[in-house]
């Protein structure tokens, strides 16, 4: 009789405790809804470093842009030229000059055997312009501890920015860390 | 024959295995939630580069400047209504003003032009627009400026 009751207790007590958890489990499903709604996987996000020519050099230049960087040792500039036609390449680079002695950059493709070094996989994966850039920064790469010449990127005022962090990342590949960017001077 | 009434048994769920399920999803939820930082606006679509290096989390100095897909420099600035900024002399005077405000806070002008100024520029902007942004936080004082940009997975 007592063993009775006290299983029915029991069983009281179960029931009570559902009913305590249930609007508790409606609310936990309110608030895993909003944040499984809310819930955006977190991208990582990374720095570039980079720094900003005197502001004069990015203003009209009396003298032809070629004879001043003959003067400056370990400077050289790089010239982003892009499309400018209305269709989906606005913006994006069409062809580079390399300065000194203005050198438009020759579009070579990764799998030429010819012009292709051993390069990680990022390097083959490059469209033929960027790989031209490469072989290009071949020349002067810095060596380990070696003195790293300055780069300037001249780029179109229109020019896409994500075609610039392109170039800013095969700099940085090619182990080029004392990068500037600036518009093309006016006139030059 | 003992199938009375009061022997009735009423099948419920047993709840508590469920609720130990949902409690779990939800510490995940609550632990991985992407708390936005306030100066990044996640609006901006960043560029992809390879070699951007991981940000330092005691980098604490920095401002970051959100340059959307317009060129419009946007400033969300907590309990305040977002304001886009679309002139070179609204954003340098922005600039020139955020210094000074920074200086009577932190008292010394060389904590301030020690601060990383960050751009977070979108994809499709166009160079202009993030290169003003970048000089006329070279105007304001603040000679350190970084491109922040969106690191591949798994790299």
């Amino acid at each position: 009789m007592f063993g009775k009751r006290k299983k029915k207790a029991e069983k009281q007590v179960e029931t009570d405790l559902n009913r305590v958890v249930t609007p508790m489990l409606d609310m936990t499903f309110q608030i895993l809804f909003f944040l499984i709604m809310n819930f955006r996987l977190p991208t990582p996000e990374g720095q570039i470093d980079l720094f900003l020519p005197k502001e004069d050099e990015g203003s009209p230049q009396t003298q032809p842009i070629d004879q001043l960087d003959e003067k400056k040792e370990d400077e050289y500039r790089l010239r982003l030229i892009i499309y400018k036609g209305a269709d989906e390449n606005q913006g994006a680079i069409a062809a580079m000059t390399w300065k000194p002695k203005k050198t438009p950059l020759e579009p070579i493709n990764p799998a030429d055997p010819e012009k292709s070094a051993e390069g990680d996989d990022y390097l083959r994966r490059l469209d033929p312009l960027m790989y031209g850039l490469v072989v290009k920064l071949r020349e002067f790469q810095p060596k380990d501890g070696g003195k790293q010449p300055t780069i300037k990127i001249e780029c179109d005022r229109k020019m896409r920015y994500a075609e610039l962090l392109r170039v800013m990342d095969v700099m940085r590949k090619m182990k080029f860390t004392n990068v500037g960017v600036m518009p093309i001077p006016k006139g030059g | 024959m003992s199938h009375g009434a009061s022997t009735e048994e009423v099948a419920e769920p047993n709840l508590m295995s469920m609720l130990d399920l949902v409690l779990q999803l939800l510490m995940f939820f609550l632990i991985v939630a992407n708390f936005v930082a306030e100066q990044n606006n996640q609006d901006i679509k960043l560029p992809e580069a390879t070699t951007a290096v991981p940000i330092d989390a005691e980098q604490k100095d920095t401002i970051s400047l959100n340059v959307d897909q317009n060129g419009n420099l946007v400033i969300s600035d907590s309990g305040k209504e977002e304001a886009k900024l679309n002139s070179e002399f609204q954003i340098e005077l922005y600039l020139k003003d955020t210094y000074s405000k920074l200086v009577s806070k932190m008292g010394k002008e060389e904590d301030v032009k020690k601060m990383i100024v960050v751009v977070r520029g979108d994809n499709r902007a166009e160079f202009e627009h993030i290169y003003r942004v970048m000089a006329a936080a070279k105007k304001a004082n603040f000679p350190n400026v970084m491109l922040r940009a969106n690191r591949p997975a798994g790299k």
